[in-house]
């Protein structure tokens, strides 16, 4: 979801410490980043999103820049967390596969049928089997662009590296699904 | 080599993508399949990747509800962020310069700050103090701080001069004969301070006496400081000493710590003042400066 032409108010608000505008912010980009989060793996997609929110709104007075840059920045925080989480969760005494890993259940989508339920967990369950076969970098690369809908120079600046490594990552991650995709058969 | 690395594999692979084809793929656009039949199901999990984030938004954390609540500010949320992160055991997030000058951690570390200073003044002015009262100050700085504590306190810090004096050394300035007014000046090792005594040191004109002589005429009181006869320490300040008298005889000089013994009456002498009683011997060094 986008804010376009209004952004600027609703970050202007939002730095002012507008409940409002803070929501419409969280509303516009916590899909995405809860999606990401689950993609990557985490333990607590809901509860890490709601920690990336918290350190957006903690430092939006320090930030300057239109809705991409926004957007850019708020994934770039959301990685730093997946990336404690994904530390965190090695330390942990019984490591939990990442394709065993039960999708949660969704809080807060009374708006949606239990059927769409169903089927968006097994999609994301599907998504989550099929990302566990690239490697992190891969999968970061390949998260950042297609869930947080971020240009190879915004993953670059999120991920820490350069925008050839990048593309490089995402032209063999692209390799590797389909040469998994086409030995599974599956028909996604 | 890790498992995931296929770099061998992206040199030689006839079905490698280029960056465009992978760009239209991840963007979502339109791609001519052609011959790459293979693509298809990347473009469809790709397709189904990007359904991810059309999902609603979970719900918030109370900490975050807190927040996104409308009559909430920032300010609000940082003091309900905290516990929600100390609950997962990870460092909260820095908050924003604003937020920083209101935190309520931030205005006790003024007072640590403010607190910390405070020790450190006390800890100079003790210092100060001290070194005032050991005599380790210049003397012009020694005396303003020495007017200040008294001023301040009861306390008497002895300045300069009062260090400064040789003990036995008469105040010209106090009549009642400064050390000799307590008597003990004709106890002088060696005997020496009554002029009147015989065991008065012989004189030494132009001040010549050894240290620790007294010079006036302790034990008499009322003897007139620096008067004939008197030790002949040349007292800075004061005119010198007049010729002495009439020499004495030889008096044997007492060794430093030895028993005082009491100096025989010399027939004929004026009798100026009773001879003190026998005192102990007194080490000059272990004297302490009379009070004020």
């Amino acid at each position: 979801m986008s804010l376009g032409l209004g952004f600027d108010d609703v970050l202007g608000a939002a730095r002012q410490g507008a409940g409002w505008a803070c929501s419409r912010l969280y509303e516009s980009l916590a899909p995405a980043v809860a999606g990401y989060a689950r993609a990557q793996g985490a333990q607590d997609p809901e509860d890490l999103t709601s920690e990336v929110f918290l350190a957006v709104f903690s430092g939006i007075r320090s930030f300057s820049g239109d809705e991409a840059h926004f957007r850019s920045w708020v994934f770039t925080i959301a990685h730093r967390r997946v990336i404690d989480d994904r530390r965190a969760r090695t330390r942990r005494p019984p490591p939990r596969s990442l394709e065993a890993e039960p999708v949660p259940e969704r809080r807060g989508t009374s708006s949606q049928s239990a059927e769409d339920d169903a089927l968006g967990a097994m999609g994301m369950e599907r998504v989550r089997t099929v990302l566990a076969k690239l490697s992190p970098d891969q999968r970061d690369v390949i998260a950042l662009r297609v869930i947080g809908d971020l240009s190879v120079e915004q993953a670059a600046a999120a991920l820490g590296k350069q925008p050839g490594a990048v593309k490089t990552l995402q032209r063999r991650a692209l390799a590797t699904l389909r040469r998994q995709l086409s030995a599974q058969g599956v028909s996604l | 080599m890790s498992p995931f690395d296929d770099y061998s594999e992206d040199m030689g692979d006839p079905l490698a993508l280029d960056d465009a084809t992978a760009e239209a793929l991840l963007r979502g656009r339109p791609v001519a399949l052609g011959s790459r039949q293979d693509l298809a199901a990347v473009s469809a999990f790709i397709a189904e990747m990007r359904d991810c984030r059309s999902a609603p938004a979970p719900a918030p954390s109370p900490a975050l509800a807190l927040l996104l609540r409308d009559d909430a500010g920032v300010e609000d949320a940082q003091v309900a962020e905290r516990p929600a992160a100390v609950s997962r055991g990870r460092a909260p997030a820095l908050p924003s310069p604003l937020v920083r000058r209101r935190s309520p951690a931030l205005l006790s570390g003024w007072r640590q700050r403010l607190a910390v200073a405070g020790i450190g003044l006390g800890a100079a002015l003790t210092g100060v103090v001290g070194a005032t009262a050991a005599d380790l100050l210049p003397h012009p700085v020694e005396q303003v701080v020495a007017s200040m504590v008294e001023s301040l306190t009861p306390l008497d810090i002895p300045d300069e001069g009062d260090r400064d004096d040789p003990p036995g050394v008469t105040d010209p300035s106090d009549p009642a004969g400064g050390a000799g007014q307590d008597g003990d000046g004709g106890a002088r090792p060696g005997g020496a301070g009554d002029p009147a005594s015989p065991t008065g040191s012989s004189p030494a004109p132009g001040g010549g006496a050894p240290a620790g002589v007294s010079p006036g005429s302790p034990g008499v009181p009322g003897a007139p400081p620096g008067a004939p006869g008197s030790g002949g320490v040349a007292v800075p300040g004061l005119p010198p000493a007049p010729a002495p008298g009439p020499p004495m005889p030889p008096v044997p000089t007492t060794l430093p710590g030895t028993p005082s013994v009491t100096a025989p009456t010399i027939p004929g002498a004026t009798p100026t003042a009773p001879t003190p009683p026998p005192r102990p011997q007194v080490d000059p060094s272990d004297r302490v400066p009379p009070p004020r």
